[in-house]
């Protein structure tokens, strides 16, 4: 038996298909119910260029408005679950209320989804502004891949006291100036090497491509970026 | 600048007060810190939960610092913070006696037990008093409410859960009505102040130390046992060394019933209804695999719904949980598609319109999970439970819904059915108990 991360219940260890495979019995962070509210994303119709949950495949709109933007650049994103209603819970009880132990929840999935990446990539987190650092003490996306176990360079800084991303809406988003920054000593870094960028959350792709916007610039072999909610 | 005054018997961070308070105002103040740790655990001092030691993560002090996931949602405890409290003498101003405006009359059961949780609050001892639902509680708190404050004691009436306490709020706000009232439950945006008389959750009681005279709480066994733990802790921090606490309850867990049985805590016991009828004892009727049937027309409950439509008799009909509510109603649209009748459960924002409704007489019945289990009355109704021996039934959940039958005096006398396919522990337990106190009433002649 094991309590679940998210609601405490206690639960018995759950035996997945996956796990018989593997002769593993691991209990799940979470309980029954908790998991099935969150909705993967990889076994739905999504948008191949940003994991959106669609109907199709096909670029969705905001994808192809981005393209055309970047005079047809190909962007990939991808996204492990759909932030539905209980995602937002979890994200409001992991920034804002500082629950850092929600980390735990994802970190087997984080570290699957990075299993797969060359060794040789560079992982780049998306910083959070200083006032939103101070206040909470901890950096989201870096913890995750922190507990994950994964390692990353905190290339990006964040120079702007901008406010927070949540507290605007999509047209503020979109018209936001770049916040971001990057010292030229990393240039050797990134020359050369595939890059990914990593966000809790992929909301219009406006935080991306400003990271992007810095990025490309550096002469990585290529660029793809990752988020735990879209 | 805060008052320091509003720090009187509180217990809180160090780190949320300096948005208000310089260092220097909190001179006179006593600091514990946050965690007192033991081998490899150290233990919360605001909630009293353990946490690992080892379980750290980067912290606003620029360490790595654990922090208590137990009580965050009333604000995070870091290793590295300090819980703040101001002691001193309590001074309240004084109003016109009595206190007590109320003026209505009580029951000579519930005489009695005023007059015991009076002695109570004088004495500092505590006491249970073990009401059956319908008993009337609320008034024969009045009374030790009255003598507590004009003695100058300060007083908290808490409850598990919000409902309980919004409700009780205007009715001792009106019984008492010089009295400021702080209510705390978390979701007011309103500024704390320092009272006599604070009414508040559970969880609320956290954030005091020290603090009362005579606690109160109400409704204790709405919560499972294991969260009952954290609430004993809350309930034995908030009040002074020397206290009275009174917990109020209609289902006693089984540990209570003994403590009361061994003569360990000081009871009073209300065995009837303010009316004077005996509980409704729920009839079992056995039904195999409700949910599973193929179709639900074939069975006993089917005939028992359709009865009481015919009859014009209003009923709840429980559910265990949502998603058998969601896999049910399809096929009761069906049924019965000429039937005026709702849905409710704990996420339904039409929750209290459909209640409403079902009060105005505008529904022939209510399907419902735990949710109307208790706080909700209906003047006439009849009671079925399906699958009565499902886990999210404890003893306490069924006596509280078998107590939603009968409580208006112009109709004592509703019925209550579970359908059960075996026996549970719960299940036997609340119909043992609701027996037991019918027997109780009818002994001490407080039957009709
Ligand atoms: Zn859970
Ligand atoms: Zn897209
Ligand atoms: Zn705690
Ligand atoms: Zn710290």
């Amino acid at each position: 038996m094991s309590r679940c991360k998210w609601c405490g219940a206690i639960h018995p260890n759950s035996l997945t298909i996956h796990a018989l495979i593997r002769f593993e019995l691991q209990s799940d962070t979470l309980c029954f119910q908790c998991r099935e509210k969150l909705e993967c994303l990889n076994n739905q119709l999504t948008c191949r260029g940003c994991s959106r949950n669609q109907n199709k495949t096909d670029y969705c709109t905001d994808c192809l408005s981005w393209q055309k933007k970047y005079e047809g650049r190909l962007h990939t994103h991808e996204a492990l679950y759909a932030y539905n209603d209980f995602a937002s819970q979890i994200i409001e009880q992991f920034k804002f209320t500082g629950d850092c132990a929600i980390a735990e929840l994802f970190a087997k999935e984080i570290k699957e989804y990075f299993k797969k990446m060359s060794q040789t990539a560079v992982i780049i987190p998306i910083p959070v502004s200083r006032e939103s650092y101070c206040s909470r003490g901890f950096n989201q996306t870096e913890l995750l891949l922190a507990v994950a176990g994964v390692t990353y360079r905190p290339v990006l800084e964040n120079r702007y006291q901008l406010g927070r991303q949540s507290g605007k809406n999509r047209r503020q988003r979109l018209e936001s100036p770049q916040p971001f920054a990057v010292e030229p000593c990393h240039d050797e870094l990134i020359r050369g090497k595939a890059v990914v960028l990593v966000d809790d959350i992929y909301t219009t792709g406006r935080t991306i491509y400003h990271a992007l916007d810095l990025i490309l610039p550096m002469s990585p072999s290529n660029v793809q970026s990752f988020s735990l909610f879209r | 600048m805060g008052e320091l005054t509003n720090l009187i018997g509180r217990d809180i961070l160090l780190s949320e007060l300096l948005a208000e308070y310089n260092e220097t105002d909190l001179a006179g103040c006593t600091f514990r810190p946050a965690f007192q740790s033991a081998r490899r655990r150290a233990k919360c001092g605001r909630c009293g939960s353990f946490t690992k030691l080892a379980d750290t993560y980067p912290c606003i002090c620029g360490n790595s610092c654990f922090y208590c996931r137990n009580c965050i949602q009333l604000g995070k405890v870091r290793a590295c913070d300090k819980l703040v409290s101001f002691k001193t003498v309590d001074s309240f101003p004084e109003q016109s006696t009595p206190y007590l405006k109320w003026e209505g009359i009580l029951s000579a059961q519930q005489e009695k037990a005023s007059k015991e949780i009076v002695l109570s609050v004088r004495e500092y001892t505590d006491r249970v008093v073990w009401a059956v639902t319908g008993a009337g509680k609320t008034e024969m708190l009045f009374r030790g409410l009255s003598e507590a404050m004009e003695a100058g004691k300060r007083v908290c009436v808490a409850s598990p859960r919000i409902d309980v306490c919004l409700e009780l709020a205007p009715r001792i706000q009106a019984a008492f009505p010089d009295i400021q009232i702080a209510l705390l439950y978390g979701g007011e945006g309103a500024v704390y102040v320092y009272t006599q008389l604070v009414i508040a959750t559970t969880h609320q009681l956290l954030r005091f130390r020290e603090a009362f005279d005579v606690l109160i709480i109400d409704e204790i066994d709405a919560f499972p046992y294991y969260q009952n733990k954290g609430l004993y802790y809350a309930s034995e921090k908030a009040v002074k060394k020397e206290s009275s606490t009174i917990y109020l309850t209609a289902t006693p867990d089984r540990k209570l019933q003994r403590r009361i049985a061994k003569n360990q805590i000081k009871a009073s016991i209300l065995p009837a209804r303010y009316h004077g009828y005996p509980l409704p004892v729920p009839t079992i009727i056995r039904e195999k695999d409700i949910f599973s049937k193929k179709e639900f027309s074939v069975s006993k409950a089917y005939k028992q719904i359709m009865t009481l439509i015919s009859q014009g008799q209003t009923f709840l009909l429980f559910i265990p949980t949502i998603r058998l509510m969601d896999s049910i109603l399809p096929t009761f649209r069906r049924l019965f598609s000429s039937i005026r009748f709702e849905s409710v459960h704990s996420q339904d924002p039409l929750r209290k319109e459909k209640v409403e409704a079902m009060r105005n007489g505008e529904l022939e019945f209510i399907i419902t999970t735990t949710i109307l289990e208790r706080g909700v009355t209906f003047k006439n109704i009849d009671v079925i439970v399906l699958a009565a021996d499902h886990d999210v039934y404890t003893e306490a959940a069924l006596v509280q819904i078998a107590g939603r039958a009968g409580r208006s005096a112009a109709y004592p006398e509703g019925k209550v059915t579970f359908y059960l396919q075996e026996w549970t522990r719960s299940s036997k337990g609340a119909v043992r108990q609701i027996r037991q106190m019918n027997k109780r009433a009818a002994k001490k002649g407080l039957l009709l």
